[in-house]
């Protein structure tokens, strides 16, 4: 679901203007012509409302900010003297005057800042973003979605029946109201142009009252005792009354055809507004959700809790309630149960953790980056002993030296997260433009105040994290020592800090890759579990027949007939089916009866009941396991036949022949969407919810597939029945064409097709059918995108670090390296010395990492498909890597070793 | 002329500010400029003009209680002095005896 904010301007050039003009008199009323003029631009478009308002806000800050940096130093401040200013100034200056000097260092020490600054606030800008910002509803803590809950069917998020719902909104000593809607597919035609497919959903008329929101046109639905009425309204979007409307107001009172129903539009909604999810079109419920009945799960529906009510207390009524209902109406009921979910984190879903688990991700790059400087910065403090000794002969106290080495890091700091920033807003924009992940709330994802409080504060942090060590090690320089010679012992104390730095490293960057390696591997494991059909070079479409002018439910099925044989005979295609669900999606849940054992309703085994035609199981590469598939004369005059799924033929007929066998369903027909015409008397002809009275119930088994993922990926299918289209039509199918060719030629050729048909009716979604399966791996990939990102940065950094002890060491250990050769050692020998140095380094990090793995990969464990987090292969891929990783770092350093000639090492001091 | 010369910025605001009588407050001044000029004026430099004028006495402003679009924030009508006219009736003689006499140069470019 994506939620956009309703339009303010941007609060980060709102805070430069007031920090700009903080000491005019006139501050509020600057602010209030801003205000004004953006709300103008806004109505027409945000966009340029906010580019207008940075424009603004730039040319205000510039001419007003010199006089505010003259007057915020003067009036009352200590007089140009103060000791600690020009301290600090001073070491500023000489922090910078420093740092110039030994520019490979300083570079190396910002990019790695940089990189650790720039994950951090990248990802926290992100977890702002979509989890952190509070909806853009009236109190929107106190909203809450209602799922209802099977603990023995293990459903715990299902849509809700419109009987409870009205039992639900009863509950009034926790909730002030509830609202619940469904979502029908809506054609939407008017005078005006091309008929289009919206996203609609049909609402009881409380629904904005709940949320809080008024439309920014016209005005709400009428709220009738019922919550439905027979005014056939209609509120539409901003972004609707936009692209279709062009924005003119005279919208309001305007008929459209939904459907092919006459509505009024009577309301627009303010811009940004979409709930829920992206919803265009709302509207008026026109049917009494009491008079519905309590067997179909069909509808969302969202509560405002009272204030003062705990989410405890609301599940216990809610527990209370449902028992009742249960015990009432058991066969409808039983079993059942209800829960709600905050909305912050229904509409964050599983982004919610993953962007926790990331922000810790994120949080250990930066870690190792600052180990990383704070390596560098040690390897300086040797070159520098004779500076800091001199400082402190001639009056240096510790405290002061410490600040002055602080201040450097702050520099460096600052200068990194700067850099950081830059990085964070680059790959964030890159990332939401290019990856092919749905991220909800996306559009309101950017760098406000917050991220910018968060990454300043993380730069004071990491600058101390970072800076801390080295400065307290420098400042305790043996004073003695330092100012007699620069090299010779230069502190084995030194190196062991070092040494542990890059052993922490190096276990940091163990726990990153570990958590990389089994996303990887549970990605993977879950894009290859088998669906249960071949996606490969085949799209799916989907259509819905108006109810008015589709009222025959034989025209509904002449017109899939025409297309679907069309397309058969097109060249390009080899495969065309149609199915009310997708792959992947629930069919309607119902309980059945297995003719010759009946049981009593209660215990009535339920299954998944599903539509599909005579092409689909082939389309999608289906194999018959059993029987015969559907065919063209499975239809209304000819016996009512299923095919069923193999686990559904494993359930009830284990080790037996399930073709030939009877099961009894007494469902006739869904709402306006599929009607049963088998076996049936016709009902009026126009009336969508009146249902035909059919007499005998009874559907013969001719077939079994091969079981189609109908739940999800990481679940095994549940028991299904498919009805054939011609005797169960169904105004809502998806279309699946398998051919030759890129999927936007397959696409053409069908809207061709159904154009020729009917030329009023619009083309639903179209999507490959790899994409239908990958769409649900998306969160888990998004995570593993990220983390093996922060997990390469992290391992490079990591032999950054070796490289650099190594380098360190070689250089220390001239001398004894140039007596071992000269004595006849091996260059090899030297090499070997050095290279086992290193990777022993590595070897302890592995160890110390593993262990952390073990704790780390828990954070991760509700992304994980099919692999433990402490898979051994994962684990010793990872070491292994390291450990080559290790050994190239040693490499340079050991070469340079080897290559030492003995005289001039010996020479050396 | 010589005691408070006004710049030239001073000089459009304030016309600008009579031209509009009543309803001069700042995004009118700069559409008024805009729209009599044909260029856009800064914003920034706009505001910290009126700032400036007022401290040298040369316009008054006048705050009126917020409505419905701005936040809840009030505005800031501004107008000229009386000693704000002299200026400006000062500034437009000198610039006139200036010109005096180089009205061929106009017609010939």
């Amino acid at each position: 679901m994506r939620i956009p904010e309703a339009i303010e301007p941007p609060r980060l050039a709102e805070w430069l203007v007031r920090f700009a003009i903080a000491r005019s008199r006139y501050s509020e009323h600057l602010l209030g012509d801003l205000h004004e003029g953006f709300t103008d631009i806004a109505a027409q478009s945000p966009a340029a409302a906010s580019r207008w308002y940075w424009r603004r806000a730039l040319s205000i800050t510039v001419h007003f900010l010199p006089s505010r940096l003259r007057t915020s130093r003067d009036p009352n401040a200590a007089p140009t003297g103060d000791p600690g200013m020009t301290t600090f100034l001073n070491d500023l200056r000489f922090g910078f005057r420093t740092l110039r000097r030994s520019p490979s260092f300083t570079i190396a020490a910002i990019v790695a800042l940089g990189l650790g600054t720039g994950s951090a606030a990248g990802v926290f800008s992100l977890l702002r973003g979509v989890v952190l910002r509070p909806l853009p509803f009236e109190r929107p803590e106190q909203l809450v979605m209602l799922w209802e809950t099977n603990k023995a069917k293990a459903l715990e998020h299902e849509p809700i029946s419109p009987v409870n719902f009205v039992d639900y909104r009863g509950l009034t000593n926790v909730f002030t109201d509830v609202a619940a809607w469904w979502r029908p597919q809506i054609n939407l035609t008017d005078d005006s142009g091309e008929p289009v497919r919206v996203n609609a959903i049909e609402s009881t008329e409380n629904l904005f009252s709940v949320l809080g929101v008024r439309p920014y046109l016209g005005q709400n639905f009428p709220i009738h005792p019922k919550l439905y009425g027979r005014e056939n309204q209609a509120i539409i979007s901003h972004r609707l009354w936009q692209s279709r409307f062009n924005g003119d107001r005279n919208v309001i009172g305007k008929v459209v055809h939904l459907n092919a129903y006459n509505y009024t539009v009577v309301g627009v909604m303010p811009a940004g507004f979409s709930f829920p999810g992206q919803t265009d079109l709302w509207q008026q419920l026109r049917w009494d959700v009491g008079q519905h009945t309590r067997y179909a799960h069909f509808m969302e529906s969202i509560a405002r809790v009272k204030p003062g009510v705990s989410p405890e207390r609301v599940q216990r009524e809610l527990a209370t309630l449902t028992a009742r209902l249960a015990a009432e109406n058991k066969p409808s009921n039983g079993g059942w149960s209800a829960r709600v979910v905050g909305l912050d984190r229904e509409v964050a879903g599983l982004f919610r953790p993953a962007l926790f688990a990331l922000l810790g991700a994120s949080a250990l790059l930066l870690l190792i980056a600052c180990i990383n400087v704070a390596n560098l910065l040690l390897a300086r403090a040797v070159a520098r002993r004779r500076e800091v000794a001199l400082r402190a002969a001639i009056g240096a106290s510790r405290p002061r030296l410490i600040r002055l080495f602080l201040t450097e890091s702050l520099i460096l700091a600052v200068i990194g997260a700067t850099l950081g920033l830059g990085i964070a807003v680059a790959s964030v924009r890159g990332l939401l433009a290019w990856s092919p992940i749905q991220i909800p709330r996306a559009d309101g994802i950017g760098v406000d105040f917050s991220v910018l409080l968060f990454a300043t504060i993380i730069t004071v942090v990491t600058a101390i994290a970072f800076g801390l060590v080295p400065a307290v090690f420098m400042s305790r320089a043996e004073l003695q020592d330092a100012l007699k010679d620069g090299t010779k012992g230069a502190g084995t104390r030194g190196k062991k800090l070092r040494s542990g730095l890059v052993v922490a490293e190096v276990a940091l960057a163990v726990i990153l890759l570990s958590g990389a390696g089994l996303l990887i591997r549970s990605v993977e494991k879950l894009l290859n579990v088998n669906a249960g059909l071949d996606p490969a070079s085949s799209i799916t479409i989907d259509l819905q027949l108006p109810d008015a002018a589709y009222r025959e439910w034989e025209r509904v099925d002449q017109f899939y007939t025409s297309v679907t044989q069309a397309l058969r005979s097109s060249p390009e295609i080899v495969g065309v089916g149609a199915a009310n669900f997708l792959p992947l999606e629930v069919g309607w849940r119902i309980a059945y009866q297995i003719s010759d054992r009946r049981v009593a309703p209660a215990e009535a085994p339920e299954a998944q009941f599903h539509v599909a035609d005579e092409g689909y199981f082939s389309a999608l590469r289906v194999p018959l396991v059993a029987g015969r598939t559907f065919t063209a004369t499975d239809n209304a005059q000819s016996i009512p036949v299923v095919v069923i799924n193999e686990a559904m033929a494993r359930q009830m007929w284990p080790n037996q022949t399930a073709v030939g066998r009877r099961i009894a369903s007494s469902i006739t027909g869904i709402g306006p969407l599929s009607r049963r015409l088998v076996g049936c008397s016709r009902g009026p002809a126009d009336s969508s919810w009146v249902l035909p009275k059919c007499q005998g119930n009874e559907f013969e088994i001719i077939g079994v597939a091969k079981d189609i993922k109908n739940s999800s990926l990481r679940t095994a299918a549940e028991p299904a029945v498919y009805f054939a289209g011609h005797q169960f039509p169904s105004r809502k199918m998806h279309l699946v064409v398998r051919g030759h060719g890129d999927p936007a030629r397959l696409a053409a050729i069908v809207r061709q097709e159904v154009q020729r048909v009917d030329p009023s009716l619009p083309l639903g979604d179209i999507k490959p059918m790899d994409r239908v399966l990958a769409e649900s791996v998306d969160p888990p990939r998004f995570v593993m995108l990220l983390m093996t990102a922060f997990a390469a940065l992290a391992l490079t950094l990591a032999a950054v670090g070796i490289y650099g002890i190594l380098t360190f060491m070689v250089s220390h250990r001239r001398r004894e390296i140039g007596i071992r050769l000269a004595l006849g050692a091996q260059p090899s020998a030297m090499l070997r010395m050095i290279v086992r140095e290193g990777v022993g380094l590595a070897l302890i990090g592995c160890a110390i990492g593993v262990a952390g793995t073990f704790v780390g990969g828990r954070a991760l464990s509700g992304f994980l498909f099919s692999v433990e987090p402490w898979d051994p292969a994962t684990l010793s891929g990872v070491i292994f890597v390291v450990l080559g990783v290790a050994a190239v770092a040693c490499l340079v350093p050991g070469r340079r070793a080897a290559a030492e000639d003995p005289s001039s090492a010996l020479r050396v001091e | 002329m010589t005691r408070s010369a006004l710049g030239q910025f001073e000089h459009v605001v304030l016309l600008a500010i009579l031209r509009l009588g009543d309803a001069a407050y700042a995004p009118a001044i700069l559409e008024e400029i805009e729209a009599r000029t044909g260029r856009p004026a800064s914003p920034g430099s706009m505001y910290v003009t009126l700032d400036r004028l007022e401290e040298k006495g040369l316009l008054r402003s006048k705050l009126v209680d917020a409505d419905g679009e701005r936040a809840g924030r009030p505005r800031r009508y501004v107008s000229v002095t009386a000693y704000g006219l002299r200026e400006l009736r000062a500034s437009r003689t000198a610039l006139l005896k200036l010109w005096r006499g180089l009205e061929g140069v106009l017609e010939n470019s």
